[in-house]
């Protein structure tokens, strides 16, 4: 007899299923279903949005059928379910709602769709529907994803060896692609103001796009960070892609916003946030270009690989912090040879503008200002974690282990712009300012 | 109850989804090859049996079906609620309706990059039945808030 794990690339939302139903006078409804999902072996659980007469028909008679599509190969079967219980809570329950609102934000939806309840059912019997005459085998099925698990220890092995963090980040996203040949991927952190997140690095994009955000709650990446739940998606519809290419223009439109790297069409998403003592660290994320690119192991891989670069990530910034890196400024300053350049700075919104082209804003637009405007006080080209952390005027945030992430942001951004100044760090707590020129700083509005 | 549009909407290619009570008293589905609208209220739809052998086989005269259509590009959707007139083999000139409808369906389906081995699987032409069916409602099933709402009375439940 067929199994439900024999079926389970049925299971993940690319071909929508079926839900049928008798009421208790045995008149029928037919009505489709975005998703099943699988819960084990035994059990599948279908999520309560809209479907009113569905659920009065199976609250008199307890039943339903159920058609499921296979993602990979087009083959239909008949599910006969027995109605366990609604659920309002637990893993099954957040890892529905998770996905449905990564769904529903991603198509643009003007309400997003909150699950009711996830409604468990106990599969009684699983019927394959026949085909008859000359049909096509099903695709071949993708090649075996390897040791998942095995992958996984490598990398975070590699990640745990490193002792800088942009060694644990280079690794981490590294290892993505060599070990689980996920070509296009982003690490993203929160930002301390809230409400987002930014691009700290990625791999596989012409542009590295180090800044470039996205919203807390939208999309596959902003729903995996606010639910703390991975959330994997295997065939992106096409009013998905219409969704991000407007999105994409109207990124391009903000003189103040960097646009976010990405493919033009993903038909494979997915996002595993990262956490470390309860709180969210950042969100790893990959993408690809064909249809059910992502299993279930890699989602498991990608959490773990996500939670060991989280972890390296705090324990290095927090030892910087504990650092004890006294301030001994250099006077000596090497201001390059080069003409020079123009900075200006708006108060505004700390936004930050070399040669009249956008660098950066926020928290790290507001450190680059300070250095630059303490080397032309002082002709400093050195500075320390520590005193920026204590230094009132800078009016940081309650940054407390992220100011390392927001100096690698910086550093980083700088280098991707090949702007005139760059951050160094000669060493650990410690940040250099390099310089091509003289720099001319215009403070506006 | 019907109108030129919701006719056209129904014998344009859009999926079709059949169910009735099976002889165990659960809900038995099928996928339906084609509808097409005869005068009044009357729909005939089309199932494999060799395919769906369940749905059609509990099935008798006076049976309600429900027969869901919706289209592939923008989820549009609407379910009729029939009585069932007569079920018979399909004719010579079911046949050929059925096969217009695999062709045109087919197309659509290609057209949003569903792959070819997918249909091969759904549209099937096996041992074709005809559902003559005297229509008694049509329910708005297009996914929002409108969902359920009855064509022609838009406060009533489904």
């Amino acid at each position: 007899m067929t199994r439900l794990l024999d079926i389970r690339d049925c299971f993940e939302g690319v071909i929508p299923s079926v839900i049928a139903t008798v009421d208790a006078a045995g008149a029928p409804n037919v009505s489709y279903l975005s998703q099943v999902h699988f819960v084990d072996d035994g059990h599948v659980a279908l999520s309560n949005q809209f479907l009113s007469k569905t659920a009065r028909n199976v609250a008199e008679t307890g039943r339903a059928t159920a058609m499921v599509v296979d993602g990979l190969t087009g083959d239909q079967h008949e599910l006969d379910l027995e109605f366990v219980a609604s659920l309002t809570t637990g893993e099954v329950f957040d890892r529905m709602s998770a996905h449905l609102r990564a769904l529903s934000t991603q198509h643009g939806m003007e309400q997003v769709m909150r699950l009711r309840s996830a409604d468990l059912y106990r599969v009684a019997a699983i019927r394959t529907v026949p085909v008859f005459g000359a049909v096509p085998p099903g695709a071949p099925a993708p090649p075996p994803p390897g040791d998942r698990l095995a992958a996984a220890a490598r990398v975070a092995a590699a990640v745990a060896e490193a002792d800088d963090p942009d060694a644990m980040i280079d690794r981490a996203l590294d290892g993505l692609r060599d070990d689980f040949g996920f070509s296009h991927a982003m690490l993203f952190l929160p930002a301390p103001e809230g409400g987002r997140l930014f691009v700290l690095a990625s791999r596989g994009y012409e542009t590295a796009g180090v800044g470039a955000e996205v919203t807390l709650g939208l999309g596959v990446i902003g729903i995996a960070a606010e639910t703390r739940r991975p959330v994997r998606l295997c065939d992106v519809s096409r009013g998905v892609r219409m969704t991000e290419a407007v999105r994409r223009q109207s990124q391009w439109e903000d003189d103040r916003t960097i646009p976010l790297p990405g493919l033009a069409r993903p038909l494979s998403q997915l996002a595993a946030p990262m956490v470390v003592q309860g709180r969210l660290r950042g969100v790893l994320y990959a993408e690809a270009e064909g249809r059910f690119a992502f299993g279930r192991e890699d989602e498991a891989a990608l959490t773990l690989v996500g939670a060991q670069l989280a972890s390296g990530l705090l324990n290095a910034a927090l030892e910087t912090r504990a650092a004890m890196v006294r301030s001994e400024p250099s006077r000596a300053a090497s201001a390059g040879e080069g003409q020079g350049f123009r900075v200006r700075y708006h108060r505004r919104d700390d936004s930050l503008f070399v040669d009249d082209e956008y660098v950066i804003k926020g928290v790290p637009g507001r450190l680059l200002f300070h250095f630059l405007r303490a080397h032309l006080d002082s002709g400093r080209t050195e500075f320390t974690n520590r005193e920026v952390r204590l230094d009132a005027s800078l009016r940081l945030p309650d940054l407390k282990d992220n100011l390392e992430t927001r100096l690698i942001l910086l550093r980083r951004r700088l280098d991707e712009k090949q702007a005139p100044v760059r951050l160094t760090r000669p060493g650990r707590g410690r940040i250099g300012l390099v310089m091509d020129g003289a720099p001319r700083l215009e403070v506006a509005e | 109850m019907f109108d030129p549009e919701l006719d056209a909407f129904l014998t344009s290619p859009v999926m079709i989804l059949a169910a009735a009570r099976a002889a165990d008293g659960r809900a038995a589905l099928g996928r339906v090859m084609g509808a097409r609208r005869g005068e009044d209220a009357r729909l005939d739809v089309f199932v494999s049996r060799a395919q769906w052998p369940r749905v059609v086989e509990a099935l008798a005269p006076g049976d309600t079906v429900a027969v869901t259509f919706s289209r592939v590009q923008d989820y549009r959707t609407y379910q009729v609620k029939g009585r069932l007139l007569a079920l018979r083999p399909a004719d010579a000139e079911d046949q050929a309706f059925v096969e217009r409808y695999q062709h045109a369906i087919g197309r659509l389906l290609a057209s949003v990059g569903v792959p070819h081995l997918f249909a091969a699987r759904w549209l099937i032409r096996q041992d074709m039945v005809t559902l003559a069916l005297d229509t008694e409602a049509v329910f708005v099933q297009t996914p929002g808030p409108g969902a359920g709402r009855l064509l022609d009375a838009p406060v009533a439940p489904q």
